[in-house]
């Protein structure tokens, strides 16, 4: 699995979550809420902090895609910089709209 | 592989779930004004004399049916067998063509009713149609059904014969739908419908380019209007027909062989055979994952559905554009005409922040119920078409077997459910021979009764293609969007 394929796993199970809520069939949305809180933990404790890894590995399934979205494999070029940052942003919102996790993202992270 | 599940409807909620789908669509925040264009009609009205060809109307078929449905799920999605040769572009059109000429909606409020049954003669007669009957492109011209009643489609301020298109958010800027300023930001086009996914929404959007490309060339407005409604009738008999349907049936409605319907110029109405029936063949077309563009190159069918991609912008983002060159070389097929459909569609929202409580599969099966179809078996009958059971059960999972025969549908197939069956069993990769034969009747006859339609002239020829081909690429080619 590349990196954006584990994004969008991650979407989707958000997605899944999001509708079993809607048909209340569960009571709470955990993983989203989890995602959320650990995007703005990230987000107040900055790149490299172990927020940002923590957050990061949500979406790795290996230590080179970890390296690579911490990074710690010297990616750190301004165009990925960015990617990462919106990566981590896009986890801040709602249930509802953090199925899009994937914007400004895309494959662009792929090792 | 299963990644989403059904929505396991508790069974007193059947009666009520069933029911809402008996009002039809009502008006909604996203179509608050419905209004009548044209109404809808029985293919083989005789039928309806005849109890034996349209399925048992007791209340334990719709239990029946609800079970079908929940076995109507893509056991595999990454399967590569069950796609079809069918490019998957051709799915998102055949979505347009529907959103052209169907939208059902009741004028009159059927009274709620437990046990459930198929709705009466005069209920399904007060179904309207909001759309009009013809292959017209009512959703680029009008009438559009929403937001109210002087509603206009916008056009350019600079050029009033070009339709108003508007720019992406963010790079790279090109063309999008013009949309409104508030939230969820519906888009300004005469069917919010084909603003419902990203596909179709940007199929819909070079249908207007064309049209602008049209009027700069030289055209007027109605120019152009009657320049694409007459290549858009022939990419849909000449283009889309070939890729879905036995090309010898198409052929033999094209030349009188088959004449199924042939309403008077006066009464023109759209089949419920095709609209709740035959059509929704295309509902199986649907893959749960795309490689959308160069970034987006595997996202879920979820991650592409509009308005609600559109909370956090005004427009599509630049980057969420399609590269509709994958679309058409194969990269993404459709998947192959079958009993079953995507498991992204096996929940549906609502739109109102809730879901509904049927898959896609169980709502086509319920409508077809209440809207009293006739049976696939004798629609193959009417036609010398029939397929053994024998045939058309083996194609089935062992599940919908069993449900076919405990549900007393063997030699009574649901007239959807059979069509998709017998595609499968005979379809070599497009629809059978009763699914083809309904599906090129109706469009190729709303296409002569359409306006401006090009089969009245019987030497015209499409004029913006090569050689006096033109298929969906060129369009999308012509449109600058290819």
């Amino acid at each position: 699995m590349a990196i954006s394929d584990n994004i969008s796993k991650k979407a989707l199970d958000i997605h899944k979550e999001f509708l079993d809520f809607q048909a209340r069939r569960i009571a709470d949305t955990p993983i989203a809420r989890n995602v959320r809180e650990l995007s703005t933990a990230a987000i107040l404790q900055g790149n490299g902090s172990q927020a940002w890894i923590d957050y990061m590995q949500l979406f790795a399934t290996t230590e080179q895609e970890l390296d690579h979205l911490i990074p710690r494999d010297n990616t750190t070029a301004d165009d990925l910089q960015k990617v990462r940052a919106y990566l981590v942003a896009n986890g801040m919102c709602s249930v509802g709209t953090t199925r899009q996790l994937l914007n400004n993202v895309g494959n662009r992270l792929n090792v | 592989m299963r990644f989403i599940d059904g929505p396991n409807i508790p069974p007193d909620k059947l009666a009520e779930a069933i029911n809402g789908l008996r009002r039809g669509k009502p008006a909604t925040a996203m179509f608050p004004v419905i209004q009548k264009q044209s109404r809808y009609g029985f293919l083989f009205e005789d039928f309806q004399d005849h109890p034996a060809m349209l399925l048992d109307p007791d209340p334990q078929t719709a239990n029946h049916l609800v079970r079908l449905g929940e076995t109507m799920v893509d056991p595999d999605p990454f399967d590569s067998a069950a796609d079809s040769n069918i490019p998957s572009a051709y799915t998102y059109f055949g979505q347009f063509i529907d959103h052209d000429v169907t939208r059902q909606s009741l004028v009159n409020q059927p009274t709620f009713q437990d046990p459930i049954t198929p709705m009466s003669l005069d209920e399904i007669g007060s179904a309207s149609n909001s759309r009009t009957f013809g292959l017209d492109l009512d959703c680029l011209y009008g009438p559009a059904i929403e937001p109210n009643a002087a509603y206009e489609i916008p056009r350019n301020a600079d050029n009033q014969h070009q339709l108003l298109t508007e720019l992406t958010a963010g790079e790279p800027y090109v063309a999008e739908l013009p949309r409104e300023a508030d939230p969820p930001h519906f888009a300004l086009i005469g069917d919010r419908r084909n603003d419902e996914n990203l596909m179709v929404s940007q199929l819909h959007l070079a249908f207007m380019l064309a049209h602008n490309r049209l009027v700069t060339e030289g055209a007027n407005f109605e120019q152009a209007r009657r320049i694409l409604r007459q290549h858009y009738q022939w990419l849909v008999i000449n283009d889309y027909l070939n890729w879905v349907a036995d090309n010898g049936v198409v052929t033999a409605v094209l030349n009188g062989g088959l004449n199924l319907f042939d309403p008077p110029d006066d009464d023109v109405f759209v089949p419920l055979e095709f609209a709740v029936g035959a059509f929704r063949f295309g509902h199986c077309m649907i893959r749960d994952s795309y490689n959308y563009n160069s970034t987006f190159d595997g996202p879920f069918l979820f991650q592409l559905l509009l308005p609600g991609f559109l909370v956090s912008y005004h427009h599509i983002p630049g980057e969420w554009i399609i590269d509709w060159n994958r679309f058409l070389d194969g990269t993404n097929k459709a998947r192959r005409i079958r009993t079953t459909l995507a498991q992204g569609l096996s929940v549906m929202e609502d739109g109102q922040g809730g879901v509904l409580p049927f898959g896609l599969a169980t709502l086509d099966l319920l409508k077809g119920f209440l809207m009293r179809l006739p049976t696939g078996e004798a629609i193959a009958n009417h036609l010398g078409q029939e397929i053994s059971s024998t045939t058309l059960l083996s194609v089935m999972t062992n599940e919908q077997r069993t449900i076919l025969t405990e549900g007393g549908f063997e030699n009574r197939t649901p007239l959807w459910f059979y069509t998709l069956a017998e595609a499968q069993a005979v379809g070599n990769g497009r629809l059978g021979p009763v699914g083809s034969a309904i599906v090129a009747s109706v469009l190729i006859g709303l296409a002569r009764k359409s306006k401006d339609s090009y089969l009245r002239y019987p030497n015209w020829r499409p004029t913006l293609g090569n050689n006096g081909q033109f298929e969906l690429s060129d369009l999308l080619r012509f449109a600058g969007v290819l």
